[in-house]
């Protein structure tokens, strides 16, 4: 056989697929700076929410949440938090809304300079976060652009009573008035059908991914997964990321099948709560240098979800509704419990993100359930998602090395193999 | 009677919910302003506000971040600390990211024989008072379940007509303060507001009527500015204190606990469940965390500046408080369109600095005179 002929090696590292990610976001910025050119109105959505619905009336949907992560990548988030604060708004809120705003207050961005183009219309969900309805309030006003809220009232802890998935429904039906208001349009409910198959179909694809990861060694870790899920936020309901996620799928499937891992030496599985650090990725990197790979997470789930397309809204609210970052501490800890079962973890890492109060506020009391109850190594630093000021990488390795340790010695006995992490620090 | 008997109160309300017990009354601790008090009393319970001290908060650091809200944090601490063994049942709200954690936060570190926990809409139109009524329908048969009686239409008018009274009467203590030289100070208001909090509603309105009866007089008082101050909770009674010791005339206030839970009153019609629902989710003036897209809470801010001729406003809030920081900037602007300044103060009442408040207050009046 001919050298030409033979397969080419899967190595471990990132995924072969994540490089299509680029092309992917390039397209989406382009149709984003066109839109307007176009005729198609563009839309500012809060990310866990039925864009679904935007998607049938052809509404280009912008996420603020995913564009202030890109201007935390670009290391322009810190000057525009900064730039926030000038203008009023406290350093202790959600760094997405700092970083965002203080991008619109500047004039400036990481699109060549250019920032997010303005809203025509504004949609929010107040079944998540308090900052989304307060955030989407304020821009509404700086923007004098239309908002719809999409009210939600549930309770916690609980099943999702019949009375507040009718509300949600009620709410989702003002939605669509809204938009067939502002669009001229009549919503297209077999289109919506049809999204919603895709979307459907993203999402399992997802889910299997996630837990192709419960495979020793884990084929494909955190700093691939954070980056991975950008189609999942911004394109569920897309044939795009239907595509994309069936060939990052098909590759897992391979490197399973290989026992190929994302770390060429995997020693540790942890579990990383919640929220990565966007503007300093390489944090993950230098745990999977030390053989340490984030085998699962509950972040990217929040962005998936079942439909049923013969029932739209219903589906939609149940699917919005059941979101698990609203859960109880319990019934957090019950999630996290499962998985530390079933994907094999060794410890698990909480970044306490002082800018989102909402994901944070229950970490440690989870945080002490699952001490009590499994005794597993943990770690919890302070960080921010966004904003890099105040940022002490020294710190934070330093907690990692001794949790490393701990599971080591918790492993097998002792230290067996003594390594610093960061040890290549750029 | 003087005003420092509600204030006494107050500081000893342990003990007041203590021999309320012994005298066989329930009590049930609530957090939100938005908590529909009158159910609980239809059901012959004492509703009372849990409420945090001013000591360091450390046995809730084990269950909570640094970097969330104090009050809460401060409250969670007095409960595993034992200060709230009295109480026979909870009630959570939906209607901040907070207050709708702790509740499982409690369950599973506090013992409480009872909870719930309400949902709630933001928006105030008919679709949403109609769901909050149901809710509320939901609420009345555990109570009803709890108690083991009907909560009657005719029990409800009732707790209604108390409460409204109640309203009523510290509406009247208000409007003291439209004078020029009005007979108490704004700090002597608060503690008369803080111990309605914390007594049965007829005690307090029968109070009320005492000191409304037989007010004080105070001398003249000299040209301060007539101040209105803003906030979420405060326990620390010092920093208004403080204030008034800098030369501020505290006339008007925007506490959730003080004009925006009592300006407006429930409504008598048909069906007294709706009415209830009605009022606390779209009559009573919203804190920002209730607040609908009309601003309305800032309005009401408006409408106390210009009836009660405030020179200045000072924002007291406790840390971390995401609905007061988004409503900061928006507030700040909107009183500078009407010539009034504003001075934004974050505070952690378990870690008061007495020094700087006074600071900043002070040079804020400097620039008012």
């Amino acid at each position: 056989m001919s050298s030409s002929n033979q397969e080419k090696p899967i190595a471990p590292g990132p995924l072969e697929a994540a490089a299509k990610m680029k092309a992917i976001s390039k397209q989406y910025d382009e149709e984003m700076f066109r839109a307007k050119e176009t005729g198609r109105p563009i839309a500012y959505l809060t990310s866990v929410a039925p864009v679904e619905i935007l998607q049938a009336f052809d509404i280009l949907v912008a996420m603020p949440e995913n564009y202030a992560a890109l201007c935390a990548s670009r290391k322009m988030a810190g000057e525009f938090c900064d730039i926030s604060e000038q203008y009023g708004y406290s350093g202790d809120i959600c760094s997405y809304v700092l970083s965002s705003f203080g991008s619109e207050f500047a004039n400036r961005g990481p699109y060549d300079g250019e920032s997010l183009p303005d809203p025509d219309l504004l949609v929010c969900t107040d079944h998540a976060c308090n900052t989304f309805v307060k955030w989407w309030q304020n821009l509404s006003e700086h923007y004098r652009c239309p908002l719809f809220t999409v009210d939600a009232a549930y309770t916690v802890g609980g099943t999702l009573k019949e009375e507040y998935r009718e509300y949600f429904v009620t709410e989702l039906k003002g939605l669509v008035s809204f938009l067939e208001e502002h669009t001229a349009k009549k919503l297209d409910m077999d289109r919506l059908r049809d999204i919603l198959v895709l979307s459907d179909k993203a999402s399992r694809l997802w889910l299997e991914i996630g837990d192709y990861r419960k495979t020793v060694p884990a084929p494909v870790g955190g700093l691939d997964i954070f980056t991975l899920m950008l189609p999942l936020v911004l394109l569920r309901g897309t044939q795009t990321a239907v595509d994309f996620y069936q060939e990052v799928l098909k590759e897992v499937k391979e490197r399973v099948a290989k026992k190929i891992g994302a770390v060429p030496d995997e020693r540790f599985r942890i579990i990383w709560d919640t929220f990565p650090l966007f503007h300093r990725m390489r944090l993950l990197k230098y745990l999977e240098d030390v053989g340490v790979v984030v085998a699962t997470d509950l972040y990217g789930d929040a962005f998936s979800g079942r439909f049923d397309p013969a029932d739209p809204l219903g589906s939609l609210a149940e699917r919005y509704m059941n979101y698990y970052a609203c859960s109880s501490s319990r019934g957090k800890a019950e999630i996290y419990k499962k998985r530390v079962r079933d994907w094999h973890i060794d410890g698990i890492i909480y970044h306490s993100n002082r800018a989102c109060r909402f994901y944070s506020a229950q970490q440690t009391a989870v945080a002490h359930i699952l001490e009590d109850e499994l005794g597993l190594p943990s770690v919890m630093f302070e960080g921010n998602m966004t904003d890099p000021r105040g940022y002490s990488e020294d710190q934070v390795l330093s907690r990692l090395q001794a949790f490393i340790e701990m599971m080591e010695v918790r492993k097998y006995g002792t230290v067996k193999k003594k390594i610093e992490i960061g040890f290549d620090r750029k | 009677m003087t005003v420092s008997e509600f204030y006494k109160k107050y500081r000893n309300r342990h003990q007041l919910a203590k021999r309320l017990k012994q005298s066989g009354k329930k009590i049930f601790g609530y957090f939100c302003l938005c908590t529909p008090q009158e159910l609980i009393y239809a059901a012959d319970i004492v509703p009372v506000r849990i409420r945090g001290s001013m000591d360091e908060p450390t046995l809730a650091n084990a269950f909570l971040p640094g970097f969330v809200c104090c009050y809460q944090r401060s409250c969670l601490h007095e409960a595993l600390a034992g200060n709230y063994g009295y109480l026979d049942g909870v009630i959570f709200s939906q209607r901040c990211d907070i207050n709708r954690d702790i509740g499982g936060i409690w369950a599973e570190n506090v013992k409480i024989p009872y909870s719930w926990q309400f949902a709630m809409p933001r928006k105030h139109n008919e679709s949403a008072i109609d769901m909050f009524a149901q809710e509320l329908g939901l609420f009345k048969s555990s109570l009803e379940q709890y108690c083991g009686h009907e909560l009657s239409d005719e029990s409800l008018r009732q707790a209604i007509d108390v409460y409204n009274k109640n309203r009523s009467l510290r509406r009247q203590v208000y409007q003291l303060f439209l004078e020029d030289v009005p007979p108490l100070l704004g700090s002597q208001v608060f503690e008369i507001m803080m111990s309605g909090l914390i007594m049965p509603k007829e005690e307090h309105s029968k109070m009320l009527s005492t000191l409304l009866g037989d007010l004080p007089s105070r001398g003249k008082t000299g040209n301060n500015p007539r101040l209105l101050v803003t906030g979420n909770t405060l326990e620390n009674i010092e920093v208004l204190r403080t204030v008034e010791r800098c030369g501020g005339e505290i006339v008007i206030d925007d506490f959730c606990f003080g004009t925006r839970d009592c300006w407006r009153q429930v409504d008598h019609n048909s069906d007294p469940l709706r009415s209830i629902a009605e009022y606390y989710l779209s009559k009573r003036i919203p804190g920002p965390c209730t607040d609908s897209l009309q601003r309305k809470r800032i309005g009401h801010i408006l409408e106390l500046v210009e009836d009660y001729r405030v020179q200045g406003v000072i924002q007291i809030s406790q840390h971390y408080c995401d609905n007061y920081l988004f409503e900061t900037p928006v507030l700040h602007g909107r009183l500078k369109e009407q010539g009034v300044p504003m001075l934004n103060m974050e505070i952690d009442d378990t870690e008061v600095t007495l020094a700087r408040i006074e600071a900043n207050v002070q040079a804020f009046i400097e620039m008012l005179k």
